[in-house]
Protein backbone atom coordinates (compact mmCIF):
# COMPACT_ATOMS: atom_id res chain seq x y z
CA UNK A 1 0.00 0.00 0.00
CA UNK A 2 2.87 2.77 1.14
CA UNK A 3 4.40 1.49 -2.34
CA UNK A 4 1.27 2.15 -4.09
CA UNK A 5 0.92 5.79 -2.36
CA UNK A 6 4.71 7.16 -2.96
CA UNK A 7 4.07 6.19 -7.02
CA UNK A 8 0.79 7.49 -6.99
CA UNK A 9 2.55 10.59 -5.54
CA UNK A 10 5.19 10.74 -7.65
CA UNK A 11 2.96 10.20 -11.01
CA UNK A 12 0.74 13.50 -9.62
CA UNK A 13 4.11 15.34 -8.88
CA UNK A 14 5.17 14.73 -12.36
CA UNK A 15 2.55 16.20 -14.40
CA UNK A 16 1.75 18.91 -12.22
CA UNK A 17 5.05 20.68 -11.40
CA UNK A 18 6.68 23.37 -13.29
CA UNK A 19 9.76 25.01 -13.68
CA UNK A 20 10.20 28.13 -11.27
CA UNK A 21 10.44 31.33 -13.51
CA UNK A 22 13.33 33.84 -12.36
CA UNK A 23 11.59 36.51 -12.22
CA UNK A 24 13.69 39.88 -13.37
CA UNK A 25 11.92 43.61 -14.17
CA UNK A 26 14.60 44.48 -17.18
CA UNK A 27 13.25 46.40 -19.93
CA UNK A 28 11.01 47.85 -18.62
CA UNK A 29 9.66 51.52 -17.25
CA UNK A 30 7.48 54.38 -18.37
CA UNK A 31 8.33 55.87 -22.19
CA UNK A 32 7.68 59.42 -21.54
CA UNK A 33 10.07 61.92 -20.60
CA UNK A 34 7.69 63.94 -18.86
CA UNK A 35 8.27 64.13 -14.56
CA UNK A 36 7.03 60.89 -12.96
CA UNK A 37 5.34 61.05 -9.79
CA UNK A 38 4.84 58.19 -7.33
CA UNK A 39 1.27 58.07 -6.25
CA UNK A 40 -0.04 57.11 -2.89
CA UNK A 41 -3.16 54.87 -3.60
CA UNK A 42 -3.17 51.49 -2.98
CA UNK A 43 -2.37 49.41 -6.36
CA UNK A 44 -0.86 45.73 -6.86
CA UNK A 45 3.13 46.33 -6.74
CA UNK A 46 6.30 43.74 -5.88
CA UNK A 47 9.31 44.91 -3.71
CA UNK A 48 12.91 43.58 -4.12
CA UNK A 49 14.05 44.03 -0.61
CA UNK A 50 17.92 44.22 0.18
CA UNK A 51 18.61 40.65 1.09
CA UNK A 52 16.91 39.60 -2.82
CA UNK A 53 13.75 38.41 -1.51
CA UNK A 54 10.01 39.41 -2.90
CA UNK A 55 6.95 41.12 -1.45
CA UNK A 56 4.13 40.67 -3.80
CA UNK A 57 0.81 42.63 -2.86
CA UNK A 58 -0.33 45.78 -2.24
CA UNK A 59 1.98 49.15 -2.23
CA UNK A 60 1.84 52.84 -2.42
CA UNK A 61 3.52 55.59 -1.67
CA UNK A 62 4.22 57.00 1.87
CA UNK A 63 6.05 59.64 2.51
CA UNK A 64 7.52 62.31 0.23
CA UNK A 65 10.33 64.95 0.22
CA UNK A 66 9.07 67.48 -1.62
CA UNK A 67 7.65 65.59 -4.82
CA UNK A 68 9.97 63.44 -4.42
CA UNK A 69 9.13 59.96 -2.79
CA UNK A 70 10.80 58.87 0.61
CA UNK A 71 9.15 55.99 1.49
CA UNK A 72 6.65 53.12 0.78
CA UNK A 73 3.81 51.27 2.44
CA UNK A 74 3.25 47.38 1.45
CA UNK A 75 0.82 45.04 2.73
CA UNK A 76 -0.21 41.45 1.56
CA UNK A 77 -4.06 42.60 0.74
CA UNK A 78 -6.66 44.93 2.31
CA UNK A 79 -7.14 44.54 6.11
CA UNK A 80 -3.70 43.22 6.33
CA UNK A 81 -1.22 45.19 8.93
CA UNK A 82 1.15 47.41 6.76
CA UNK A 83 4.63 48.34 7.19
CA UNK A 84 7.13 51.34 5.58
CA UNK A 85 9.15 50.59 3.48
CA UNK A 86 12.55 52.85 3.09
CA UNK A 87 15.26 53.06 0.79
CA UNK A 88 17.32 51.50 2.77
CA UNK A 89 15.54 48.29 3.08
CA UNK A 90 15.17 47.38 -0.78
CA UNK A 91 16.72 47.59 -3.73
CA UNK A 92 13.41 48.16 -6.62
CA UNK A 93 10.18 48.39 -6.68
CA UNK A 94 7.28 48.29 -9.13
CA UNK A 95 4.47 50.67 -8.62
CA UNK A 96 1.97 51.56 -11.03
CA UNK A 97 3.49 51.26 -13.84
CA UNK A 98 6.80 52.60 -12.67
CA UNK A 99 10.07 50.83 -11.78
CA UNK A 100 11.60 53.04 -8.69
CA UNK A 101 15.15 51.93 -8.06
CA UNK A 102 17.04 52.59 -4.31
CA UNK A 103 20.26 53.64 -5.08
CA UNK A 104 22.80 55.80 -2.72
CA UNK A 105 22.01 59.18 -1.95
CA UNK A 106 25.28 60.95 -2.93
CA UNK A 107 25.67 59.29 -6.47
CA UNK A 108 29.04 60.12 -6.70
CA UNK A 109 29.99 58.24 -3.66
CA UNK A 110 28.22 55.06 -3.98
CA UNK A 111 27.69 53.89 -0.62
CA UNK A 112 26.22 55.60 2.53
CA UNK A 113 22.22 56.42 3.21
CA UNK A 114 19.60 55.92 -0.14
CA UNK A 115 17.33 56.83 -1.88
CA UNK A 116 14.48 56.32 -4.40
CA UNK A 117 14.87 57.25 -7.91
CA UNK A 118 12.21 56.52 -10.62
CA UNK A 119 13.32 55.10 -13.63
CA UNK A 120 12.60 55.84 -17.28
CA UNK A 121 13.79 52.93 -18.28
CA UNK A 122 15.41 49.78 -16.53
CA UNK A 123 17.83 47.58 -18.26
CA UNK A 124 20.36 44.78 -17.73
CA UNK A 125 23.51 47.32 -18.45
CA UNK A 126 22.15 50.48 -19.08
CA UNK A 127 19.41 52.29 -17.01
CA UNK A 128 17.83 55.68 -17.39
CA UNK A 129 16.16 57.29 -14.64
CA UNK A 130 14.83 61.09 -13.44
CA UNK A 131 17.31 63.58 -11.90
CA UNK A 132 15.78 64.64 -8.93
CA UNK A 133 17.38 68.25 -9.59
CA UNK A 134 16.14 68.35 -13.52
CA UNK A 135 14.47 71.79 -14.47
CA UNK A 136 11.11 71.07 -16.34
CA UNK A 137 10.30 71.97 -19.42
CA UNK A 138 7.31 74.78 -20.00
CA UNK A 139 7.67 74.19 -23.88
CA UNK A 140 8.78 75.63 -27.03
CA UNK A 141 12.32 75.16 -28.79
CA UNK A 142 16.27 75.40 -28.04
CA UNK A 143 19.77 74.40 -29.38
CA UNK A 144 23.07 74.49 -27.85
CA UNK A 145 24.11 75.54 -31.70
CA UNK A 146 21.22 78.13 -31.51
CA UNK A 147 19.50 77.31 -34.57
CA UNK A 148 16.44 76.02 -32.66
CA UNK A 149 16.67 72.32 -33.65
CA UNK A 150 15.31 70.74 -30.23
CA UNK A 151 11.80 70.99 -29.40
CA UNK A 152 10.07 70.60 -25.70
CA UNK A 153 6.84 69.39 -24.40
CA UNK A 154 6.09 70.78 -21.85
CA UNK A 155 6.20 69.18 -18.79
CA UNK A 156 9.37 67.34 -19.96
CA UNK A 157 12.30 66.72 -18.07
CA UNK A 158 15.17 69.19 -19.53
CA UNK A 159 18.09 65.77 -17.85
CA UNK A 160 18.02 62.18 -16.95
CA UNK A 161 20.50 60.19 -15.33
CA UNK A 162 22.27 57.01 -16.99
CA UNK A 163 23.60 54.34 -14.50
CA UNK A 164 26.24 52.15 -16.66
CA UNK A 165 28.70 49.73 -14.99
CA UNK A 166 28.23 51.60 -11.94
CA UNK A 167 28.96 54.93 -13.05
CA UNK A 168 26.49 57.73 -13.51
CA UNK A 169 26.13 59.97 -16.69
CA UNK A 170 24.22 62.76 -17.29
CA UNK A 171 22.11 63.01 -20.57
CA UNK A 172 20.93 66.60 -21.32
CA UNK A 173 18.36 67.52 -23.76
CA UNK A 174 20.38 69.98 -25.39
CA UNK A 175 23.76 67.53 -25.31
CA UNK A 176 22.11 64.33 -26.01
CA UNK A 177 23.76 62.88 -28.86
CA UNK A 178 27.01 63.79 -27.97
CA UNK A 179 26.23 62.38 -24.28
CA UNK A 180 25.06 59.22 -25.00
CA UNK A 181 27.07 58.41 -27.91
CA UNK A 182 30.15 58.72 -25.18
CA UNK A 183 28.34 56.34 -22.78
CA UNK A 184 27.30 53.84 -25.40
CA UNK A 185 30.57 53.26 -27.66
CA UNK A 186 31.17 50.17 -26.51
CA UNK A 187 28.35 48.66 -28.57
CA UNK A 188 28.99 48.64 -32.61
CA UNK A 189 25.60 47.52 -33.88
CA UNK A 190 24.26 50.39 -31.37
CA UNK A 191 26.56 53.41 -33.03
CA UNK A 192 25.60 52.27 -36.29
CA UNK A 193 22.11 53.50 -35.78
CA UNK A 194 22.96 56.40 -33.80
CA UNK A 195 23.44 58.09 -37.47
CA UNK A 196 19.40 57.87 -37.98
CA UNK A 197 19.02 61.47 -36.78
CA UNK A 198 14.87 61.09 -36.47
CA UNK A 199 15.77 58.20 -34.58
CA UNK A 200 18.52 58.96 -32.29
CA UNK A 201 17.13 62.00 -29.88
CA UNK A 202 16.20 62.99 -26.77
CA UNK A 203 12.62 62.07 -27.17
CA UNK A 204 13.29 58.68 -28.09
CA UNK A 205 15.75 58.11 -24.93
CA UNK A 206 13.32 55.05 -23.86
CA UNK A 207 13.33 53.27 -26.82
CA UNK A 208 17.36 54.25 -27.22
CA UNK A 209 18.07 52.62 -24.25
CA UNK A 210 16.21 49.67 -25.44
CA UNK A 211 18.10 49.15 -28.02
CA UNK A 212 21.03 49.40 -26.13
CA UNK A 213 20.55 46.89 -23.74
CA UNK A 214 19.03 44.60 -26.68
CA UNK A 215 22.00 44.99 -28.99
CA UNK A 216 25.05 44.85 -26.45
CA UNK A 217 25.53 41.41 -26.25
CA UNK A 218 25.28 40.70 -30.14
CA UNK B 1 -5.89 -5.39 -10.07
CA UNK B 2 -8.10 -2.58 -8.78
CA UNK B 3 -5.19 -0.70 -7.37
CA UNK B 4 -3.45 -0.54 -10.90
CA UNK B 5 -6.60 0.37 -12.83
CA UNK B 6 -6.54 3.92 -10.17
CA UNK B 7 -3.38 4.58 -10.87
CA UNK B 8 -3.85 4.48 -14.89
CA UNK B 9 -6.90 6.46 -14.59
CA UNK B 10 -5.05 8.69 -12.26
CA UNK B 11 -1.91 9.01 -15.23
CA UNK B 12 -4.54 9.30 -18.23
CA UNK B 13 -6.43 12.00 -16.20
CA UNK B 14 -3.59 14.39 -16.21
CA UNK B 15 -2.29 13.75 -19.36
CA UNK B 16 -5.76 14.80 -21.06
CA UNK B 17 -5.42 17.88 -18.99
CA UNK B 18 -1.79 18.33 -19.76
CA UNK B 19 -3.46 18.18 -23.52
CA UNK B 20 -5.76 20.34 -23.69
CA UNK B 21 -4.71 23.25 -26.21
CA UNK B 22 -6.43 26.16 -27.26
CA UNK B 23 -5.29 26.58 -31.31
CA UNK B 24 -7.19 29.71 -31.39
CA UNK B 25 -8.35 33.03 -29.33
CA UNK B 26 -11.48 33.46 -28.50
CA UNK B 27 -14.24 35.45 -26.19
CA UNK B 28 -15.98 33.66 -23.87
CA UNK B 29 -19.19 35.00 -21.99
CA UNK B 30 -18.05 34.19 -18.22
CA UNK B 31 -20.49 35.32 -15.48
CA UNK B 32 -19.22 38.02 -13.67
CA UNK B 33 -21.11 41.31 -14.02
CA UNK B 34 -20.67 45.03 -13.36
CA UNK B 35 -22.87 47.36 -12.39
CA UNK B 36 -23.90 49.98 -15.82
CA UNK B 37 -21.35 47.98 -18.20
CA UNK B 38 -23.07 44.62 -17.91
CA UNK B 39 -21.38 41.07 -18.65
CA UNK B 40 -18.14 40.41 -19.07
CA UNK B 41 -16.08 37.92 -21.76
CA UNK B 42 -12.60 36.68 -21.90
CA UNK B 43 -10.10 35.87 -24.03
CA UNK B 44 -8.07 33.03 -23.68
CA UNK B 45 -4.35 33.99 -22.92
CA UNK B 46 -2.51 31.70 -24.99
CA UNK B 47 -2.83 29.47 -27.95
CA UNK B 48 -0.91 26.79 -29.68
CA UNK B 49 0.85 26.27 -32.99
CA UNK B 50 1.42 22.48 -33.94
CA UNK B 51 3.91 21.53 -36.55
CA UNK B 52 6.43 19.35 -36.69
CA UNK B 53 9.57 21.74 -36.15
CA UNK B 54 12.35 21.38 -33.72
CA UNK B 55 12.14 23.99 -30.69
CA UNK B 56 15.54 25.71 -32.07
CA UNK B 57 13.55 25.87 -35.73
CA UNK B 58 10.35 27.14 -34.57
CA UNK B 59 12.45 29.96 -32.35
CA UNK B 60 14.60 30.77 -35.53
CA UNK B 61 11.13 31.02 -37.67
CA UNK B 62 9.73 33.15 -34.87
CA UNK B 63 12.32 35.83 -34.80
CA UNK B 64 12.48 35.37 -38.77
CA UNK B 65 8.66 36.60 -38.80
CA UNK B 66 9.46 39.78 -36.04
CA UNK B 67 12.51 40.62 -38.29
CA UNK B 68 10.42 40.75 -41.70
CA UNK B 69 7.97 42.97 -40.16
CA UNK B 70 10.83 45.43 -38.15
CA UNK B 71 14.13 46.78 -39.66
CA UNK B 72 15.34 46.61 -36.12
CA UNK B 73 13.23 43.59 -34.14
CA UNK B 74 15.26 44.36 -30.89
CA UNK B 75 13.01 47.67 -30.53
CA UNK B 76 9.90 45.24 -29.51
CA UNK B 77 11.80 42.27 -28.54
CA UNK B 78 11.54 42.26 -24.42
CA UNK B 79 13.56 39.47 -23.91
CA UNK B 80 14.60 36.00 -25.73
CA UNK B 81 16.46 32.93 -24.92
CA UNK B 82 17.75 30.89 -27.90
CA UNK B 83 15.32 27.75 -28.94
CA UNK B 84 13.28 28.65 -25.79
CA UNK B 85 10.80 31.88 -25.91
CA UNK B 86 10.49 35.43 -27.53
CA UNK B 87 8.92 37.96 -25.77
CA UNK B 88 7.81 40.93 -27.64
CA UNK B 89 5.83 44.34 -27.09
CA UNK B 90 4.16 45.07 -29.95
CA UNK B 91 1.33 48.81 -30.44
CA UNK B 92 -1.82 47.46 -32.66
CA UNK B 93 -2.93 50.45 -34.01
CA UNK B 94 -6.47 51.32 -33.80
CA UNK B 95 -7.30 47.22 -32.76
CA UNK B 96 -10.26 47.84 -30.49
CA UNK B 97 -13.35 49.43 -32.47
CA UNK B 98 -16.62 49.97 -31.96
CA UNK B 99 -19.63 51.36 -34.41
CA UNK B 100 -22.25 53.42 -33.73
CA UNK B 101 -24.65 54.77 -35.67
CA UNK B 102 -22.47 54.95 -38.63
CA UNK B 103 -19.33 55.58 -36.70
CA UNK B 104 -16.32 54.37 -36.06
CA UNK B 105 -14.44 54.79 -33.15
CA UNK B 106 -11.25 52.82 -32.40
CA UNK B 107 -8.02 53.10 -30.21
CA UNK B 108 -4.85 52.03 -30.09
CA UNK B 109 -3.87 48.92 -28.44
CA UNK B 110 -0.16 47.70 -26.98
CA UNK B 111 0.08 44.21 -25.23
CA UNK B 112 3.15 41.81 -24.36
CA UNK B 113 2.67 38.09 -26.59
CA UNK B 114 5.44 35.58 -25.21
CA UNK B 115 6.33 32.88 -27.86
CA UNK B 116 7.14 29.29 -26.11
CA UNK B 117 9.29 27.35 -28.84
CA UNK B 118 9.31 24.04 -28.17
CA UNK B 119 9.72 20.70 -30.18
CA UNK B 120 6.23 20.44 -31.90
CA UNK B 121 4.67 23.28 -31.06
CA UNK B 122 4.82 26.66 -30.44
CA UNK B 123 2.93 28.72 -27.66
CA UNK B 124 1.39 32.26 -27.58
CA UNK B 125 0.55 33.89 -24.09
CA UNK B 126 -0.78 37.31 -24.43
CA UNK B 127 -0.44 39.32 -21.22
CA UNK B 128 -0.41 43.24 -20.66
CA UNK B 129 -2.98 44.02 -22.99
CA UNK B 130 -3.56 48.23 -22.61
CA UNK B 131 -5.95 50.16 -24.15
CA UNK B 132 -3.93 53.39 -25.55
CA UNK B 133 -0.49 53.89 -26.72
CA UNK B 134 1.43 56.60 -24.54
CA UNK B 135 2.57 55.86 -21.57
CA UNK B 136 0.37 59.06 -19.95
CA UNK B 137 -2.75 56.93 -21.36
CA UNK B 138 -2.69 53.44 -20.91
CA UNK B 139 -5.61 51.62 -19.14
CA UNK B 140 -5.12 47.82 -18.69
CA UNK B 141 -7.90 45.62 -20.61
CA UNK B 142 -8.97 42.71 -18.70
CA UNK B 143 -11.83 42.08 -20.60
CA UNK B 144 -14.48 43.11 -23.40
CA UNK B 145 -18.05 43.87 -21.88
CA UNK B 146 -19.44 42.85 -24.80
CA UNK B 147 -23.31 41.78 -23.38
CA UNK B 148 -25.65 44.36 -21.27
CA UNK B 149 -26.73 42.76 -17.72
CA UNK B 150 -29.90 41.53 -18.92
CA UNK B 151 -27.60 39.31 -21.52
CA UNK B 152 -28.38 41.29 -24.79
CA UNK B 153 -25.20 41.81 -26.97
CA UNK B 154 -23.96 44.96 -27.49
CA UNK B 155 -24.15 46.35 -31.02
CA UNK B 156 -21.82 48.70 -31.00
CA UNK B 157 -19.47 46.18 -30.02
CA UNK B 158 -20.72 42.33 -30.69
CA UNK B 159 -19.26 41.06 -33.61
CA UNK B 160 -17.16 44.03 -34.02
CA UNK B 161 -14.63 44.42 -31.03
CA UNK B 162 -14.29 41.20 -30.35
CA UNK B 163 -14.02 39.88 -33.53
CA UNK B 164 -11.35 42.33 -34.42
CA UNK B 165 -9.38 41.70 -31.89
CA UNK B 166 -9.61 37.63 -32.34
CA UNK B 167 -8.90 38.27 -36.13
CA UNK B 168 -5.59 40.07 -34.82
CA UNK B 169 -4.40 37.70 -33.03
CA UNK B 170 -5.77 35.05 -35.03
CA UNK B 171 -3.20 35.91 -37.98
CA UNK B 172 -0.47 36.18 -35.83
CA UNK B 173 -0.75 32.47 -35.70
CA UNK B 174 -2.22 31.97 -39.01
CA UNK B 175 1.65 33.54 -40.15
CA UNK B 176 3.08 31.15 -37.75
CA UNK B 177 0.74 27.73 -39.51
CA UNK B 178 1.88 29.21 -42.89
CA UNK B 179 5.47 30.08 -42.40
CA UNK B 180 7.91 26.70 -43.64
Amino acid sequence: MRKLITIIAFLCVGQTSTAQEGRTFYNSGNSSTTKKYVGASWLQGTIILADGSELNGQVRGYSYKGNDINSFRYRLKKGDKARTIKADDCTLISYDGLIILSLPKNLKKKTGKRKFYVTLYYGEHLTVFQNPKAQISEGGYASASGNNAVSFNEGQMLSFLALKNGEISKLTALNFRKQMRKITSDNKKFMKRTSDKKWFKYGNIYKIAHYYNQTKNQ
Amino acid sequence: MKPFLFIISLFLFFLVKAQEKNLEFKYVQTDEKKAIVGIKSVMNSSAFVLNNKTAAENYEMVYGIIAKKYDYPEDIILSATPSEEIVIQEQAPGLYETKSMGFVNSFDMSYNMTFLTRDGSIECVLSDMKLGNTAAMTENMEGLYLHRKNGKPKKTMKGITDLKIENYFNSILSSLKSEK
